[in-house]
């Protein structure tokens, strides 16, 4: 069986631009032996993550709300490879995204180490998937797009992907295909 | 310019969170220096469209907008963002508005948390009012979700820097340069609070019949 990539993204009813982007991934992707698994998240009953810290202590890896949270976190870490897709909002995913997002906490331990002289929490699983942000914006925008990237190199620390690429696309672009192509090479292992 | 401040609160512990802790203690300070201080809390506002509208018109009526919360996922927590995408959904024109913003984070350093507060920048920049500072706070777990006052001991420096900024807040509407640099660095020792950390995580195991903290129920 073929590698899965699995794509966590926002609303497609309300913004068709995440439909575009989809259609471009499924094409790029399902024409080389990747199987591409998509979840819409806005679909889904994710609560907030509470922060009881009871997936670290009560019952370690799980959160305890019987809702799709642990579905999204199920599927992250059980993936090849990783893709984050909705609008940046003020440099970070949008916030029906990072509710989803904040529910994998799940994934790491609550120890500390140091890693890369700063200290990050202790990898739950030996391997971890590897991780592609992709953010939507109506104009380019420097701050925001350096803020996204930068969030990508900050989730990296605490994820640990083997590989991580990032990809911002404007909604007047109309020749980003082969950036995107580019970005799911650099976030995958060969496409 | 009158004294009027709302706290936006971004933690999902609400009262017993360490950013609550904070706020409030910003709150009962700046109340006897004269500020009329409301705290809300933007987890209550989740998919609540009563709450949201009323932290939306009770952002429109003060002068200074404190965001307090803590770090989430290396940024702000997703309802939190809600609010935020909402408030400036619903922002006509750019006013004499100020916007601080502070990030308490468990990892002990405090620069983990500076793109969280650059984040709340942008999103002051989209709301079209004016930035004027952020502070990092690490270590913030020795807070405990306990009122600052009861824990004045745990950390001087924590303590200092949370007072200058009442007092520049509270004169010039700024955010103190001096409590930013207080706050460099971890507000405990960084060893004795990882040390105390680990352990610490055991230690509150043992209440839940000490289960296996290593599990791996996905692979």
């Amino acid at each position: 069986m073929g590698k899965t990539i699995t794509l966590f993204h926002t609303d497609t009813k309300s913004d068709p631009l995440i439909s575009t982007i989809i259609r471009e991934l499924k094409t790029i992707i399902e024409s080389n032996e990747y199987h591409l698994h998509t979840i819409n998240v806005s679909t889904l009953s994710i609560k907030p993550c509470q922060g009881c810290f009871h997936c670290w202590i009560k019952t370690p890896g799980s959160c305890i709300h019987k809702d799709d949270g642990n579905t999204i976190a199920h599927q992250y870490i059980t993936s090849d490879t990783v893709i984050f897709l909705s609008r940046i909002s003020f440099g970070g995913y949008s916030s029906q995204l990072k509710c989803a997002i904040d529910r994998l906490i799940p994934l790491i331990l609550p120890f500390f180490r140091k890693y890369h002289d700063e200290t990050h929490h202790k990898k739950r699983y030996q391997t971890y998937p590897n991780l592609i942000s992709i953010g939507l914006l109506k104009d380019h925008d420097d701050q925001k797009e350096q803020l996204f990237k930068r969030l990508l190199e900050r989730n990296a620390l605490n994820f640990t992907p083997p590989k991580f690429a990032e990809c911002i696309i404007t909604e007047k672009e109309t020749e980003y295909q082969q950036r995107l192509k580019q970005t799911i090479q650099k976030g995958t292992v060969v496409v | 310019m009158s004294k009027t401040l709302l706290l936006i609160v971004g933690s999902p512990k609400l009262k017993r969170s360490n950013s609550y802790s904070i706020a409030e203690y910003l709150k009962n300070e700046l109340i006897q220096q004269g500020w009329l201080v409301e705290i809300h809390f933007s987890h209550q506002a989740f998919k609540n469209e009563t709450k949201m509208n009323e932290i939306i018109e009770k952002t429109k009526q003060v002068d200074l907008i404190g965001i307090i919360f803590p770090l989430y996922v290396d940024g702000i927590p997703g309802p939190l963002i809600q609010t935020l995408e909402m408030l400036t959904q619903h922002k006509t024109k750019r006013t004499t508005q100020k916007i601080f913003s502070i990030v308490n984070s468990g990892f002990p350093e405090p620069h983990q948390s500076q793109l969280a507060v650059d984040m709340i920048e942008q999103f002051t920049q989209e709301y079209q009012a004016h930035f004027i500072g952020g502070l990092t706070i690490g270590g913030g777990g020795i807070i405990g979700g306990m009122p600052i006052e009861q824990i004045k001991h745990r950390s001087r420096r924590l303590i200092k820097a949370l007072d200058l900024t009442i007092q520049s807040l509270n004169q010039t509407q700024t955010v103190s340069r001096e409590a930013k640099q207080l706050l460099s660095k971890s507000v405990f020792s960084k060893l004795l609070y990882n040390t105390f950390a680990n352990k610490g995580w055991k230690m509150q195991a043992k209440k839940y019949g000490s289960p296996n903290l290593y599990r791996t129920p996905d692979k």
